[in-house]
């Protein structure tokens, strides 16, 4: 029988951590709180160090509604500044990405050296008689430290190392990332009408897989799917590497009408095929397809608006051939022409469209698929959804099932 | 029999036809056996040209064969497209150069651009009727939504 309204406004009948309110991504106030509370206090995934290779290289990007440039500096060192002028606060750096001795505001061509130090202003004398001096009109400086060649960056200044940030969730892309010389080949973005959570999330549900017909075919009916446990790390991290008695997970892509098997190129670390996620809170997650290694990471714009980013990472100095072979692999699965990736936007989106109206109050998450040893969850329990949520409820101090609640009682 | 220019913008505008209509078999007949064809575009975010799709025949027909299985973008497509130049390249070869716009069309009706780009076409034109033997469409746009498992 259908449910009446009340019914369907009620909490669902599961345990408090199961389900969370659909206001966690459509409220205003929330997405301002947890800009907050979690994404200027965490560390934010910002690019890969081979797009910053060079001396003056930069890359130009946001957070949280901040204008940024990371930039690589004349002492190899690499940095990150806001980017905007101390003088009128136009934009510095206006190109995504490229390579500058310096940084030059267009507006009235004040300059800045590579270690954000103002450098010269036209004219500058006049500001003898009632300042600021020169130096005090350095740009802002933001956290930044590379781990595995990745770039992160934290707004907070007090918060932990972000080795220690990552801790063990490291363990499964560290090596492999360190045993070669990587380099980004693809990249795309996309402006999702969904909010950031979402799109992470269906990273970290892999019980979707059913729907797409990639995955479906070449994994899911594949002996040893379910056999893969995920392991949650502290600070909201978590990973899906092994089947429970170590051994990988192998693909079979050669099920997949047309397509072949990954014995070649793998990466020195993985087994022919092996697949790998590991997920870095609040929202980087490290694919690992045998042959393929994808970077996906989102900006949050607004509660519906997210830039969902798309990187693809191959060998430094593999041969044209290799490098093509990796690339065909790559955007079969991740792309905006590819068999995944696009259909993961199509779902963010169509629960984005009923979230933001109330058309579905509640997300619900209560999959349990144990193991034997009653401990570890299979790979479609909702295991690492609830754990996302335990981290976002700690840091903003209230359970996503009942954010507004909370606050109106706050007030 | 010399293949004329007409036959080979015929062949073009019948390529994005077949596509639209969703017609692959047609679309496959459009291409030489041993064709490859990519969609490819200039990234200034990583400074670097780059492959969204890169297939030959036999990678074409399997995913034009799985697209009704896919979960995918509902909605159509509709190819405008405009040949600038065509030079030939020997007896047995000529290059197209196609500006295309791509329009979509939500299934409640509403149309916008979706994609721009232009086909670089290595044409066969040693038979009776040319066929396609490259198709390089280099997209301008490099935002296309949550994307389409469909070649441009």
């Amino acid at each position: 029988m259908a449910r009446t309204a009340e019914e369907h406004l009620s909490p669902p009948s599961v345990q408090g951590d199961a389900y969370v309110h659909s206001s966690v991504y459509t409220d205003p106030d929330i997405f301002g709180e947890e800009e907050e509370k979690i994404l200027r206090r965490t560390w934010k995934f910002v690019c890969h160090v081979s797009e910053v290779a060079e001396v003056g290289d930069f890359r130009a990007h946001q957070w949280t509604g901040v204008p940024l440039v990371t930039v690589r500096g004349n002492d190899d060192g690499i940095r990150t500044f806001v980017n905007t002028c101390s003088h009128r606060g136009a934009k510095i750096v206006r190109e995504p990405a490229g390579n500058m001795k310096h940084m030059t505001c267009f507006f009235h061509m004040w300059e800045y050296d590579l270690f954000g130090n103002c450098t010269y202003q036209p004219r500058g004398e006049a500001y003898e008689e009632l300042g600021p001096a020169r130096e005090d009109l350095s740009l802002r400086e933001i956290r930044t430290d590379v781990f595995a060649g990745l770039v992160f960056i934290n707004f907070d200044g007090a918060a932990e190392s972000l080795r220690d940030y990552i801790g063990e969730a490291g363990e499964p892309f560290e090596e492999i990332f360190n045993n070669h010389e990587l380099e980004v080949f693809h990249y795309n973005q996309t402006h999702v009408r969904g909010n950031w959570k979402a799109w992470y999330l269906t990273n970290c549900d892999l019980y979707h897989e059913w729907s797409h017909l990639v995955n479906r075919t070449t994994s899911v009916l594949t002996p040893g799917y379910h056999d893969r446990p995920w392991r949650m790390q502290r600070n909201g991290h978590g990973y899906n590497a092994h089947l429970i008695d170590g051994s990988p997970f192998q693909v079979q892509y050669k099920k997949y009408k047309s397509w072949k098997n990954r014995d070649d190129l793998v990466f020195k670390g993985l087994a022919p095929g092996e697949f790998r996620v590991t997920d870095i809170f609040p929202n980087l997650s490290v694919f690992f397809r045998a042959t393929c290694i994808r970077l996906n990471h989102s900006t949050p714009i607004a509660p519906g608006h997210t830039i969902m980013e798309e990187r693809g990472l191959g060998i430094k100095g593999e041969s044209k051939e290799d490098r093509r072979s990796r690339s065909k692999q790559f955007i079969q699965i991740w792309g905006p022409f590819s068999r995944n990736a696009s259909e993961d936007c199509a779902y963010v989106e169509a629960t984005h469209a009923c979230q933001e109206n109330g058309a579905n109050p509640y997300d619900l998450m209560s999959r349990v698929e144990y193991f034997e040893d009653q401990v570890h969850e299979r790979i479609h329990s909702d295991a690492y959804l609830r754990h996302f949520y335990g981290e976002w409820g700690r840091l903003m101090g209230r359970p996503a099932n009942n954010p507004r609640n909370f606050m109106a009682a706050a007030e | 029999m010399t293949i004329t220019d007409d036959q080979i913008r015929n062949l073009i505008h019948k390529s994005c036809r077949f596509l639209d209509a969703e017609e692959f078999d047609d679309y496959l007949d459009l291409y030489t056996e041993e064709f490859e064809y990519r969609i490819t575009n200039y990234s200034r975010e990583i400074r670097r040209e780059q492959e969204w799709m890169d297939v030959n025949r036999g990678e074409m027909k399997g995913l034009l064969a799985n697209v009704p299985l896919h979960f995918r973008l509902l909605g159509s497509f509709m190819r405008h497209a405009t040949v600038y130049e065509i030079e030939r390249d020997g007896a047995d070869t000529a290059k197209a150069l196609t500006y295309v716009t791509i329009y979509y069309t939500t299934p409640e009706g509403a149309t916008s651009v979706w994609a721009v780009g232009r086909y670089h076409d290595v044409i066969d034109v040693s038979g009776d009727t040319p066929l396609i033997a490259d198709r390089n469409m280099k997209l301008e746009t490099r935002e296309v939504g949550i994307g389409t498992h469909l070649p441009m």
